[in-house]
């Protein structure tokens, strides 16, 4: 008989223990790695973890294998690109090649069963990564967890014990130590930040689950949370005024480089203090947005939309009665997609071109009745006079600079439509000059033919010739020129060709 | 506001929208549009009159094509062109994995933590799509009347994709095609990233893609709306041939 205690809590443990077991495991580099692999892992996790904190961006996977190099190397293991590969995949992925996050089991005593969680060890760090075209990795709570607690503290974190912890540091004087602690505060802090703005977009996206019994409704315990941050601005206050006593206390014994290091840990202090204020707000907020729904929207409650893509239209219907009908896709890809934008709102201007168009397909009727349908191209007289007088100033730029922005312009005086046209035709795709532009020539392309006439006009843009020239669309900006012209804002840009080796 | 603003105001944010897909809730076009029923109505109105439809999120108001004809030429003839199809069924394979993709990313959109939000790999897309035509193709050996149903040849989709390498072990770097299979999944992929749908990122010599919010907003307020969810189903039924 086994004595009950051992199952309280038993789930949390297993889920909390596992990213430890699972660490650096699974996988086979050999007898001269197999047995350091936790040792190599863990330093690289401590360096991602200073890295972060310290707001460096340099944690990308092509950062993370220069880690792992620079570990075995201070370790003097030796490994070929393939071994070091293979570690950074563990820290990212259970499997390099279906790059899953780990899974494992843990007994439910409750269930009676097996089930399994899933975890990993380093995720995209989206607020680091921007517009950054690769993932900048950030270390979740279960990694965070393996370094806090192969420290001396294993309990759970709040951040009143980390200052208590801290405070302790302060009070024993241990300068190297609290300019650590304050890193990790610094840490749990942001963490807290990012776990709070998530919290509020889960209420904001789907507002019924604040009465679901799983849901933690930190309405409920508001002044239990006020309290709390009450207590924690006392104790960074507290800190502040005890480094200030000993370095009164210290003062003319402390050497340039100990300075240095009473000024880092004011300042990550004085941050972390205005990180935990920003936290405090974003808490505040969260709960007056749970009272504002239950008091002023019980409509967002009540609204009953279970039907979901997964369970209902995809599994329900299309995987198990298959594509019946080609609308299908359509009916259900089409709300996913926004319609192609024109680049250029110029109603005139399409309507003029399609009365051409329109007489064309007249004449083309009356002819019908001969045997031969002459096809008559359409032809739109281009005046090249005004847009070279408006383009050329933007190609010496161009050729100049490299780049010019639309911006710039504060009107469009003066420019004909086909001007500006030729910057929608820019805009939609890279145009890439052919490498000789014969000046005798006609060209059907209107982009070629305008540097042909460029270069017609003075030789010097002869230069252009086999450069790209594309304009990169800044979509969150729409440019409104003398009230009826509206463009989307960009730069226009002319790269040279790479030379070829 | 009076009738004349209401219709400057909302022709801005309409234009913003068709220009972009999207507004920011927060920003300027948002909080006006949030800000006044009138607008919302004029906004809506032209939407409509276009053939698009507007999806007030939190984070984004949407403009989509509506799936009854939209005024404005439609991504999949900007899909059609850029890529160019040999035959139909190569669009179809596209379709296909789209709405696998879809229901992978849908598992729990609501209860999903952002911060451990996990990316797709291709590998895992293609096994996905692999088990979904192994299964419709075993039910249509099984049971004539399942294969007699479909309304598009889904032996030669099954075909075009099924027949293809998982991928071109000599090439350096993955283009979109329909060489390979991992090369089918990037052009499907590239097309939702230029739609602002997804983000892919390079890892481990091959790709892994994270949904985007806006992809995430969509999919939550497009596809719990009863009367699409029901127009689908009935087109399903009707060509089944069940009456309803």
């Amino acid at each position: 008989m086994l004595i009950s205690e051992i199952w309280d809590g038993y789930e949390e443990r297993m889920k909390l223990l596992n990213p430890f077991f699972t660490f650096g495991k699974g996988m086979e580099l050999g007898p001269s790695i197999n047995p350091y692999i936790e040792n190599i892992l863990m330093a690289a996790l401590l360096e991602l973890f200073y890295r972060e904190v310290r707001n460096s961006e340099a944690r990308k996977e092509s950062d993370i294998k220069e880690i792992i190099r620079d570990v075995m190397a201070e370790m003097k293991i030796d490994a070929t690109e393939k071994e070091i590969e293979r570690l950074v995949a563990a820290m990212l992925y259970s499997s390099p090649q279906t790059l899953d996050s780990y899974k494992r089991p843990y007994y439910s005593h409750n269930k009676q069963t097996f089930l399994h969680h899933k975890f990993s060890y380093l995720v995209a760090d989206q607020d680091a990564m921007g517009k950054n075209p690769e993932i900048i990795y950030r270390l979740t709570d279960d990694s965070q967890f393996i370094i806090f607690s192969s420290r001396e503290i294993t309990a759970e974190l709040s951040i009143t014990l980390e200052q208590l912890y801290l405070i302790q540091l302060l009070k024993k004087g241990n300068i190297d130590g609290v300019l650590k602690q304050t890193q990790f505060l610094l840490n749990r802090v942001r963490t807290l930040i990012n776990k709070e703005k998530d919290y509020g977009k889960r209420i904001a996206r789907e507002p019924k689950i604040i009465l679901q019994n799983s849901f933690d409704d930190k309405s409920k315990r508001e002044k239990e949370i006020q309290n709390q941050f009450k207590e924690e601005e006392e104790n960074f206050q507290k800190m502040f005024t005890m480094l200030y006593r000993l370095e009164e206390k210290n003062e003319g014994l402390y050497d340039e480089q100990a300075k240095k290091r009473m000024n880092e840990i004011r300042e990550h202090l004085r941050l972390t203090t205005n990180k935990h204020a920003e936290f405090n707000t974003l808490v505040t907020k969260n709960i007056a947005f749970i009272i504002d729904i239950r008091t002023n929207r019980p409509d967002l409650l009540i609204k009953n939309s279970s039907i979901r893509f997964r369970e209902n239209y995809w599994e329900g219907l299309i995987q198990e009665k298959g594509i019946v009908d080609v609308e299908i896709f359509d009916k259900t890809l089409s709300p996913l997609l926004s319609p192609v934008s024109p680049d250029l709102f110029s109603l005139e201007r399409i309507w003029e071109r399609q009365a051409i168009t329109k007489r064309d397909v007249q004449e083309e009727l009356e002819e019908e009745d001969k045997e031969k349908v002459e096809v008559k191209a359409y032809s739109y007289h281009i005046n090249w006079d005004n847009i070279l007088s408006k383009w050329m100033p933007i190609m010496t730029q161009l050729i100049e600079k490299g780049e010019f922005s639309i911006k710039s312009f504060t009107h469009l005086k003066g420019w004909s439509k086909d001007a500006i046209e030729l910057w929608v035709q820019f805009s939609k795709e890279k145009f890439i000059v052919p490498s000789i532009i014969q000046v005798t020539e006609t060209y059907e392309d209107d982009r070629e033919e305008f540097i042909k006439r460029l270069i017609v006009n003075n030789p010097r843009f002869k230069k252009i010739q086999s450069c790209v020239i594309y304009i990169e669309k800044d979509s969150s900006i729409l440019l409104e020129f003398d009230k009826t012209v509206v463009i989307t804002a960009g730069t226009l840009y002319l790269k040279r060709p790479k030379k070829v080796a | 506001m009076g009738g004349i603003d209401v219709m400057l105001e909302g022709l801005k944010i309409y234009f913003q929208l068709v220009s972009n897909g999207f507004v920011h809730a927060k920003e300027e076009e948002g909080v006006l549009y949030f800000s006044d029923a009138a607008i919302r109505d004029f906004v809506k109105q032209c939407a409509n009159a276009s053939g698009t439809e507007v999806l007030e999120g939190s984070d984004y108001i949407h403009l989509v094509a509506s799936d009854n004809g939209s005024l404005f030429s439609t991504p999949y003839s900007q899909l059609k062109q850029k890529f160019g199809f040999e035959n139909q069924e190569q669009f179809h394979v596209l379709c296909v994995i789209a709405l696998v993709y879809l229901a992978e990313i849908d598992t729990d959109i609501v209860m999903r933590n952002q911060m451990d939000i996990e990316g797709t790999s291709y590998y895992k897309l293609i096994k996905d799509v692999e088990n979904v035509l192994n299964e419709w193709s075993e039910k249509i050996e099984n049971d004539t009347k399942f294969e007699e149903q479909w309304g598009i040849n889904i032996w030669e989709v099954i075909n075009v994709f099924s027949t293809r390498n998982l991928k071109d072990e000599k090439a350096s770097k993955l283009l979109p095609s329909f060489k390979t299979k991992s090369a089918i999944v990037h052009m499907l992929m590239k097309f939702l990233e230029d739609n602002n749908l997804v983000r892919i990122y390079p890892t481990m010599g091959t790709f892994i893609v994270y949904p985007t919010e806006i992809l995430y907003e969509r999919m939550n307020l497009a596809y719990r709306d009863d009367t699409r969810f029901n127009s689908i189903r009935n087109l399903i039924l009707k060509s089944q041939g069940s009456e309803l």
